[in-house]
């Protein structure tokens, strides 16, 4: 035990002093902010869209083109009128709406009498990129045609477009149709607008949930599980990369001989996992001081409802337990495919299929917001490779105690024999010089001889 | 009778159908420097593995400073792998550090004895530098001394001399003398055999995973038959007449006429001489030729396996 302490002594220091620790300390938090960030980012640096709107459908002022040029520019909602129709409570976004701008057409837009027109006329200022007399490029125009039995919008933008803006565009028109036929239909503005606002109110209820019905605070158990497991997986395939690569360096400077010379591998294993334990608990406390200070920050209120989630079912336990066994299983694996490689390249080979097992669990997170009680993942739960990364959104919606003793028992029966395998494939690959083969190792990991 | 610091009694190691290993036996006497010779593949490495307890034997036994698994004692035992055997991103204060705990040092006594010893070895001055940035003879000297720092009763090292250049070659001879002066039994394997003929009481000769030869190092010469050189004028039918010789050859590397005269095992070399010059063979110089480790090793090795090693 004494040289375990020491070999994880070194393992921890000398990770904590490289610049590739405080990289992926930073990265999480980074990483988190960006992606919170980006879609602001994105809208802020792009000016707001410009639409030039034709109405082909001859209605005029009470046509659809007016309405949604109106709409677009006004999103508050005025109080109805017989006179001026109010606005509809239209279903496309607020934001995508209000975040375009409709501009005066251009005259030879403007002239055009049919779509076709419209499109020919619009066309050299979506390829051409020609700005408009106030300097700005003109980023859609909208061709409304037909009439109130059959409105058509044409669409134009320079490139195929992925965005909201038909959603934003459609909403309006449609608000537009149906009060139009309501009021052909005898029904009054006042009435048709009224529609919109009284709406069937949904409530969630739950058994499960604290007060019947449910709140955020019941919903937040799984949210903050589905994030414990990312994390979970980021830390296991963080540390356990760290140590891939200390026992590659160890491999191919020879140093890996004068350990076994000086301890057992037990005792080289364990201290390594160990020194990688502590880097990633280190890790994990920075991540999660980072997460309180921000959601002390922006949200306090959200603190309690989080601390409630971790310590409700005892997710914060179970999510030690799991992370201490599956870091074991999957550190070990790794050391043992360190032993066999004395570059990152030789690595890859072997770590391929590994990958393979640790990106599906990720794969099947994020559904489990959705479904947590789907089938699939109840049975994918039992898959020991798994486990650690699925198990805790059992733990938040309530699973059997008795289920996630048994899973934890599986899990820990698996790392013990995975442990062991890779101890003897440590040993084997430490002291191999010749460049094995899968077949090869495999042979060596099952050989009597030592 | 003092009990060997190290014996190997029958020893082979088999890796699947290859063996690595067949039949060995030897004694390394406490105190003394011994060489375990041999060329690449001769199982050298898989011998001190052994040795270390790294791996089984198939067969035979093992007594490292009186145990039967060198794990056992491994607090005792100082090892040198080939070539590196430190983290480059280390000094060697940190090296000594880490490496004597491991061996039950505690800091201060390993980075006390470590720096006595760099000193010894004028250097001082790398105490705290990281190992990437020290030299190839430097590196070298700072790892054997990471392996040495808890005065190990059996230093094995495995051919500490490759990469260096004649100066660092030249210094770690002197450190290795000065290990045995303390008592230590240090063994080395090497296949360059000027080392082993300069340092060791005792060698063993391999190849092909079989011992070709144990013993002192004048021993393996004694096994060598002596050399002539002749130079002159001669006819060499005439020389291979002579009492004694057994093989002739042209010398490739002399500027006039002159023959490489073998010997046989135990024929003196005066004999063969004076004979030559009572058939009146016009020799114009002479020179009895000393065997080398070297040629002790070709021909042992030749006669074990039936061609050249």
């Amino acid at each position: 035990m004494r040289r375990a302490l020491i070999i994880a002594q070194r393992e921890y220091l000398s990770f904590l002093r490289t610049p590739g620790f405080w990289i992926s300390l930073l990265v999480m938090p980074f990483v988190g902010l960006v992606s919170g960030l980006a879609p602001q980012m994105i809208a802020r640096s792009e000016p707001p869209p410009t639409v030039a709107i034709l109405d082909l459908t001859g209605l005029g002022a009470d046509g659809p083109g007016a309405w949604l040029a109106q709409s677009l520019q006004t999103p508050q909602r005025p109080a109805p009128s017989a006179e001026a129709p109010a606005r509809p409570g239209g279903r496309a976004p607020d934001e995508e709406r209000r975040a375009i701008t409709v501009v005066p057409a251009p005259a030879d837009f403007a002239a055009s009498r049919t779509p076709a027109e419209a499109g020919q006329a619009i066309r050299a200022y979506m390829t051409a990129n020609i700005p408009l007399a106030n300097g700005r490029p003109l980023s859609g125009a909208v061709v409304l045609s037909g009439g109130r039995d059959h409105l058509k919008m044409d669409l134009w933008t320079p490139a195929p477009q992925v965005s909201g803006w038909s959603g934003a565009l459609s909403g309006p028109l449609n608000g537009w149709l149906r009060r139009s036929r309501l009021a052909a239909a005898g029904v009054s503005p006042a009435l048709a607008d009224s529609l919109d606002q009284n709406l069937t109110e949904v409530r969630d209820f739950s058994p499960k949930a604290a007060a019947g019905q449910v709140s955020f605070a019941d919903k937040a158990p799984l949210l903050v599980a589905v994030g414990l497991s990312f994390m979970l997986w980021a830390l296991v395939l963080t540390g356990a990369g760290i140590l891939l690569n200390t026992v590659i360096e160890e491999k191919s400077n020879r140093v890996i001989e004068v350990l076994l010379s000086s301890a057992s591998v037990t005792e080289i294993l364990a201290g390594k996992i160990l020194g990688g334990a502590a880097l990633s608990v280190t890790t994990l406390s920075f991540w999660a001081a980072i997460g309180f200070w921000l959601l002390n920050r922006s949200a306090p209120d959200m603190l309690g409802v989080v601390g409630a989630a971790l310590t409700g079912h005892g997710l914060v336990l179970w999510f030690a337990a799991f992370f201490v066994v599956g870091y074991l299983m999957y550190a070990s694996i790794f050391a043992a495919i360190g032993s066999y490689c004395e570059t990152p390249r030789e690595a890859q080979t072997l770590l391929g299929p590994v990958m393979v097992l640790l990106t599906v669990p990720i794969v099947f997170l994020g559904a489990t917001i959705n479904a947590p009680d789907a089938p699939v993942l109840k049975v994918l739960v039992w898959v020991p490779f798994f486990t650690p990364f699925l198990m805790t959104t059992r733990v938040a919606t309530g699973a059997p105690p008795a289920e996630l003793a048994a899973a934890l028992a599986e899990m820990v029966l698996m790392a013990s024999f995975v442990v062991w395998l890779s101890g003897r494939a440590f040993r084997s690959g430490a002291l191999a010089t010749e460049k094995l083969d899968p077949r090869r190792i495999l042979a060596s990991m099952f050989s009597r001889e030592r | 009778m003092t009990e060997p610091a190290l014996r190997l009694d029958h020893i082979s190691k088999s890796y699947g159908a290859m063996t690595a290993v067949r039949d060995l036996s030897f004694e390394a006497a406490r105190g003394r420097i011994f060489g375990f010779l041999g060329p690449n593949g001769a199982g050298k490495t898989s011998t001190l593995r052994m040795v270390l307890g790294l791996v089984a034997p198939s067969s035979g036994r093992i007594s490292v400073l009186g145990a039967s698994d060198g794990r056992r004692v491994r607090d005792r035992i100082g090892f040198l792998p080939e070539e590196r055997g430190l983290y480059r991103r280390m000094t060697p204060a940190q090296a000594f550090d880490f490496f004597g705990a491991l061996k039950g040092l505690d800091s201060r006594t390993a980075r006390a004895r470590g720096l006595a010893m760099l000193e010894d070895q004028g250097l001082a001055q790398a105490m705290n530098r990281p190992v990437k940035s020290l030299s190839k003879g430097m590196a070298q000297k700072v790892a054997l001394i990471s392996a040495l720092v808890h005065e190990p009763e059996l230093v094995i090292l495995d051919e500490p001399f490759s990469g260096l250049d004649p100066v660092n070659q030249q210094s770690l001879e002197r450190l290795i003398r000065g290990l045995a002066d303390r008592g230590a039994t240090v063994v080395f394997s090497t296949h360059v055999m000027a080392h082993a003929e300069r340092l060791c009481d005792k060698v063993v000769l391999m190849a092909r995973g079989q011992k070709v030869f144990d013993g002192p190092v004048s021993a393996a010469r004694a096994a060598v038959p002596q050399r002539l050189i002749l130079v002159g004028d001669l006819d060499p039918d005439a020389v291979r007449a002579l009492p004694g010789v057994t093989g002739l050859a042209r010398d490739a590397s002399a500027d006039g006429p002159s023959f490489i005269v073998d010997l046989a095992a135990g024929a003196s070399a005066n004999a063969t001489l004076k004979e030559a010059f009572v058939r009146g063979l016009q020799i114009t110089r002479f020179e009895a030729r000393e065997p080398t480790l070297h040629d002790a090793f070709i021909v042992l090795t030749q006669d074990a396996t039936g061609e050249r090693a």
